[in-house]
């Protein structure tokens, strides 16, 4: 047997099988058996190549390895990495600067960001060999963005890996610029980035300076206001509806991967238009946010109300849900029909989410505010748990209340009749 | 329980005692006890005394003290390696529950252990079963915060992370180790960085290509926890089987102390072979096994007192109601006699609840359920797959029965062990099938008392596995070939010191150039080999063992989901019309979504089963390599004496008609196609294709003749694993007399994993070594006509099986004339 080496490789590149003659007897001296290869592994790597058809030919290598441009070498914590560094004029820094985070927290139902200082934050994003996880993955490229206050300008700072053996030394650098900011910025990162860098610093025992205490992720804040009118929530569209920006020739993010791995074979590749879709995502972070956190035109409640309805009307409870706590919990108060409204689809979105009985105060309210739907929902959930029969009577008498008031009609009699089958279940005499 | 009452019972009953062929009472055994080692911390040694520990078996002290040395827990040292092996019910959770809680206790539950089970079964129980020591140590050491959690498929996503972080114990299994916990190490860096234990229960069941591969991702978790600076002991325990140090070292890549004197009191039992009566002599057709379970029920197990007797068995005045397990051998068996069992109740008035089935493909509350009122006697029979022959929790019961031969030695003695509640006398019954391995036990019964336990084995350093570990692997953590490679010393297995991926440096290597310049999955940088793909390998790589491709099955009365099932069994159990069991009550398909995976069945009230037939096809598609070998004389024709190949088959295993046979009678009444696409594998064989004129020699072309070469490839599959290290069971093979590729009598050794994993390369490098032992085992066995410690016994081989297979085995040793004369012995008598 020759080695392994050779065998898995003739495995993987055997000529074709052998015809039927060839399976005939054919010389008449015994010999020995010839070598075999292994057809299990030429199974398996013909059903990959197979996959991935676009595998690379490795006669192509031996390009020297050419830096993207306007990375510098730099000194870091670790040793040398390699840095991208590039200033843009910000208008209207001082808006910026003055954004309502309040707005941001409400819709984001995340409290922490009412203490969001952009002047201290940093925005973030990364390219990544792959966007499953795990320890394989590899964070390439890095870009921090800054708000430079006195300047009026935006700092982008990008980190990149020019071998997975710097790894180390490009994430301390990584962690040295985090370390300055107490807050971040992304878009996506809580479910991304965050992790892809966290796991990358544990694994090579540095301690991670992401600021996790204060993250907005913009993807959420999208989702809550916008949601219910965008195609769909990724980055690039919210850029073109919301801020009118449309890039023109963008790498699509997926082809970061193959223009890192042609990048480490020294082949032809397409990882300057990689930083450059990176630089694209990191400046539109302020903008994106300023406009998320901008004052509602006219009634903010109204929009969110009608944002509400729209999510409703597609099951998107937990955008529904967030909507309706947004018109609820804004200042000045909205008014009683404003109210009911929102307050009946936080009930609705509230059930689907966590179950009628957390819908329960909810529909209390409504009751209070004259709903004989919502006090008639108290009943049958009172009924559903075995409720005392007084706290049931007690509700069944409300509902006979609003109903007295009610004009006839189909709806009052039906009402009428599930009440009075309520009463009589439980032993309340009739009106 | 009186043994001996049943026992008599059953000798003057007219239908049973003439056929109870052999009663072996193995005598009671004293246990040996110690005193819990004066380092055992108060609140551990108070825990135990709660439930009843007052004293340890001298096996487990011998453990703990191997484990934790004769002064107890030291935070500076790595606790020993450790394998206890005795029998079932014998106390080997605590060997390892007590050393890992040792050391959480001193350390302040900064002292961490991952537990892998076999099973997802198993699991649970374990955890049920720590859960509960924990909660009695720290209702003593208050203050200090332990927990132990499961992580397998069914843990919610919203617990996984305070399970990561708070977990002490986290208790899992060998799949989702490999492509769950360890592809994402640093999830579980608290896990890693504390780990000072890794427990492996019933090592056994880590066998053959599973197996192999299972070492290797141990390799990976000691890897990565040698990254995050720990270095855990390994605690294990094991059935007992033949080789166990060898397989531990294996396993573990390094020598592990065994334990094997068992301390535990043993009961007497009584072990009875029961051979059913002959229905038809000439035919050799006895009466079917389980109609005699179902029979036999009427003696063995429990009936509330003034019941009624069944079936007209004679009354028992029972002195408490026994416990009685019944193992069958497949899952629609289970269902059967449960059926019959619950009728029978019913019929004399007796709770059908006290009677329950137990199998693969119920839901995990359901199987709760079941051993939990096992445990507390609610549960009176229970009818069961070989799913309750691992350490499942449900207590010692009274008597089992088994329906048929378990296959192995070890296996019988597990399923036996299941009867004995300590101190106790216990009854185990084998009824013995129609088939050539039963019947021989029935007549050799001294067999299954001498033979010793069967070896198993695995091959971590497999090429093929080995390629895809180290894949999985390097996505962990990149290579170094200075740290990696540079540490290992020989070439040769055994030497040491050895590299995080076995003694095989060079192997090592080569796979890490081959993934990195021609697979193009690894960059390589000088000494360092990273993962450079945009993929997740442990998810191409499969373990074995395990078809996660389940089919759901759907009540559509109710619309609930009623079980799951395994793609590959679905053909012959979900097909439409298929009548399906579950816990005696019988449902219909209605209809099998198989591209969906999802069966929908309906409560249907029929006096029939059905019963699938299959056929399996092995085709050659391609030759990779073939040689001549041997020569035969001139005056025989002259020309090579056979040929050997290696190249790829394609093996197909088809549902084709199915048959309703009514319970009782089982005459068939009926029955119907099965259209479903076959299971298929494209995979590796071996070929052994005897030339025309070697096969007129021994005169294989008379039909009768074939057995024997059936008894032969059957004995090659069975030898096999002394030179390619895997399991009988990894190999499948075949014989055809006249094969449609070849057009001449051949012999196919194939293995049986998907695209292979080496095996029958391995056999063609080493085909003279096998067939030697073949030939040697031949001559060598005394049996006259076969036996199943060579070719079968004759009623499945036929009467000229031994001679013809004696004579393929000379031919096949390059000795035409040895063959020629081993027929003409037979032509002479």
């Amino acid at each position: 047997m020759g080695d392994l080496r050779d065998r898995l490789r003739r495995a993987a590149q055997m000529a074709p099988p052998p015809s039927a003659e060839a399976a005939a007897p054919a010389a008449p001296a015994a010999k020995e058996p010839t070598e075999p290869g292994l057809p299990s592994v030429r199974a398996r790597l013909r059903r990959r190549e197979e996959r991935s058809a676009a595998r690379p030919e490795a006669s192509a290598a031996a390009e020297p390895h050419r830096l993207p441009p306007g990375f510098v070498s730099a000194p870091g914590p670790l040793g040398e990495t390699w840095v991208r560094e590039l200033r843009a004029p910000l208008e209207d820094v001082e808006e910026l600067l003055a954004v309502d985070v309040g707005t941001l927290a409400l819709l984001a139902r995340d409290d922490r960001l009412r203490r969001l200082d952009l002047r201290r934050a940093v925005f973030l994003d990364t390219e990544t060999t792959s966007l499953s996880g795990g320890a394989g993955v590899l964070v390439f490229l890095v870009g921090l963005g800054r708000v430079d206050a006195q300047a009026g300008e935006f700092c982008l700072r990008q980190h990149f890996m020019v071998s997975p053996t710097q790894e180390r030394s490009m994430l301390a650098g990584v962690a040295a610029d985090l370390a300055q900011s107490d807050s971040v910025v992304t878009f996506f990162g809580k479910s991304f980035d965050r992790h892809r860098l966290e796991d990358k610093f544990t694994i090579h025992g540095l301690t991670s300076h992401f600021p996790t205490e204060i993250h907005a992720d913009l993807y959420h804040v999208t989702r809550a206001r916008f949601g219910w009118k965008l195609a769909d929530c990724r980055l690039r569209t919210a850029e073109e509806s919301l801020l009118g920006i449309r890039r023109v020739d963008d790498l699509p993010g997926s082809e970061a991967p193959k223009a890192y791995f042609d990048f480490l074979a020294r082949r032809p590749t397409l990882l300057p238009r990689v930083v450059e879709h990176n630089e694209r995502d990191v400046l539109s972070l302020p903008r994106l946010l300023a406009r998320l956190a901008k004052a509602l035109p006219g009634s903010r409640a109204q929009e969110c109300l009608a944002g509400m309805k729209a999510a409703l009307a597609t099951k998107r409870w937990e955008t529904a849900k967030g909507l309706a706590e947004a018109a609820l919990g804004g200042a000045p108060p909205v008014g009683r029909e404003l109210e009911i409204d929102a307050l009946r689809g936080l009930a609705e979105s509230t059930k689907r989410l966590c179950g009628a009985e957390a819908a329960l105060p909810i529909w209390r309210r409504l009751a209070e505010l004259g709903c004989v739907e919502s006090a008639l929902d108290v009943v049958r959930q009172l009924e559903r748990t075995g409720a005392p029969r007084e706290a049931r009577a007690d509700a069944l008498a409300r509902v006979r209340g609003l109903l007295a008031s009610m004009q006839a009609g189909p709806q009052r009699d039906r009402w009428l009749s599930e009440c009075e089958s309520a009463a009589r279940k439980t032993g309340v005499s009739g009106a | 329980m009186n043994v001996d009452r049943i026992l008599r019972r059953l000798q003057s009953d007219p239908s049973f005692g003439p056929h109870l062929k052999h009663v072996e009472t193995i005598p009671a055994v004293a246990g040996r006890f110690e005193e819990f080692p004066s380092w055992t911390h108060p609140a551990l040694r108070q825990a135990h005394a709660s439930r009843g520990i007052e004293q340890l078996y001298a096996h487990q002290r011998e453990a703990l003290d191997a484990a934790l040395g004769p002064n107890g827990f030291d935070a500076g040292a790595r606790a020993g390696d450790v394998c206890v092996v005795t029998p079932t019910a014998s106390g080997k959770t605590l060997c390892y529950n007590l050393p890992v809680l040792e050391a959480a206790l001193r350390t302040d539950g900064a002292s961490k252990a991952l537990y892998l089970f076999p099973t997802k079964a198993l699991a649970q129980d374990q955890v049920a079963e720590v859960t509960d020591l924990i909660g009695r140590v720290t209702a003593i050491e208050r203050g200090l915060d332990l927990r132990c959690f499961t992580y397998d498929g069914d843990t919610p996503p919203s617990i996984r992370r305070a399970l990561r972080e708070r977990g002490n114990i986290v208790v899992t299994n060998p799949w989702m180790l490999h492509s769950g916990i360890l592809p994402n190490h640093a999830k579980w860096v608290d896990l890693f960085r504390g780990l000072r234990f890794l427990v492996l229960d019933e090592v056994h069941t880590l066998n053959g290509v599973f197996g192999s591969h299972v070492a290797n991702v141990l390799r990976r978790l000691l890897r990565i926890a040698r990254h995050y600076g720990s270095d855990p002991a390994i605690l294990a325990s094991s059935a007992t089987i033949g080789n166990a140090a060898e397989h531990l070292a294996r396993l573990a890549g390094r020598p592990v102390r065994i334990v094997d004197r068992d301390g535990s009191p043993r009961g007497e039992k009584r072990f009875v072979v029961y051979n059913p009566p002959l229905l038809n002599a000439v035919a050799g057709l006895r009466a079917n096994a389980l109609e005699e379970a179902r029979k036999l029920a009427a003696h063995v197990t429990a009936r509330s007192s003034g019941g009624a007797a069944i079936d007209g068995a004679p009354e028992e005045d029972a002195t408490r109601e026994h416990q009685t397990i019944f193992f069958v051998k497949t899952r629609p068996q289970v269902e059967v006699l449960v059926k019959y069992l619950k009728d029978a109740a019913l019929k004399h008035g007796r709770d059908p609840e006290s009677i329950r089935g137990y199998r693969g493909g119920y839901l995990a509350d359901l199987r709760r359920e079941i051993e939990r009122d096992l445990r507390g006697g609610k549960v009176k029979t229970v009818v069961s797959t070989n799913a309750l022959e691992l350490g499942v929790d449900i207590g010692s019961l009274d008597v089992a029965v088994l329906v048929g031969y378990p296959g192995t030695i070890a296996s019988t003695w597990q399923q036996a062990g299941r009867a004995g509640r300590r101190g106790q006398p216990s009854l185990a019954i084998l009824i013995a099938r129609s088939w050539a391995m039963d019947q021989y036990l029935a007549e050799q019964p001294r067999y299954l008392f001498t033979a010793s336990r069967e070896r198993v084995t695995c091959d971590p350093d497999n090429p093929v596995i080995l390629a895809n570990q180290v894949k999985c692997a390097a996505f962990e953590l990149p290579f170094d070939r200075r740290r990696d490679l540079a540490a290992a010393g020989g070439e040769e297995p055994g030497e040491n010191p050895r590299t995080a991926f076995g003694p095989r440096r060079k192997d090592l290597a080569d796979v890490l150039d081959y993934l990195a310049e021609d697979a193009a999955l690894l960059h390589r940088d000088g000494d360092v080999y990273h993962w450079a793909a945009d993929a997740y390998p442990a998810e191409d790589v499969s373990l074995e063992g395990e078809d996660n491709d389940d089919v759901t099955i759907v009540r559509t009365d109710t619309n609930t989901v009623l079980g799951f099932l395994a793609r590959p069994a679905s053909i012959v159990e979900l097909y439409e019309g298929a009548i399906y069991g579950h816990q005696g009550e019988i449902f219909q398909v209605e209809r099998f979504d198989y591209p969906g995976r999802r069966a929908y069945i309906k409560p249907v009230v029929t006096d029939f089963y059905t019963d699938a037939q299959t056929d399996t096809d092995v085709r050659w598609l391609r030759e990779d390599a073939r040689a001549e070998r041997g020569a035969l004389p001139q005056e025989q024709g002259g020309g090579s004496l056979f040929d050997v190949v290696l190249g790829e088959v394609d093996v197909r295993t088809v549902a084709t008609l199915f048959k309703k046979i009514r319970f009782y009678t089982r005459e068939n009444v009926g029955g119907g196609e099965i259209h479903l696409p076959p299971e298929e594998i494209l995979t590796d064989a071996f070929g052994l294709v005897l030339s025309e004129s070697a096969a007129k020699v021994i005169g294989l072309q008379d039909a009768n003749r074939g057995g024997g070469l059936r008894g032969y490839a059957s004995l090659l599959r069975q030898l096999a694993p002394l030179f390619v290290r895997c399991e009988p069971s990894d190999l499948g093979h075949s014989v055809e007399l006249r094969s449609p590729h070849f057009r001449r009598p051949t012999i196919t050794l194939f293995d049986r994993h998907r695209d292979g994993v080496g095996l029958a390369e391995a056999i063609y490098h080493g085909f003279q070594d096998l067939l030697d032992a073949a030939r040697t085992v031949l001559d060598r066995c005394a049996c006259e006509l076969g036996c199943p410690g060579c070719i079968g016994p004759p009623d499945e081989v036929g009467s000229r099986g031994k001679v013809t297979a004696r004579a393929v085995a000379a031919l096949l040793a390059g000795d035409p004339k040895a063959a020629l004369s081993v027929i003409a012995g037979e032509d002479a008598r």
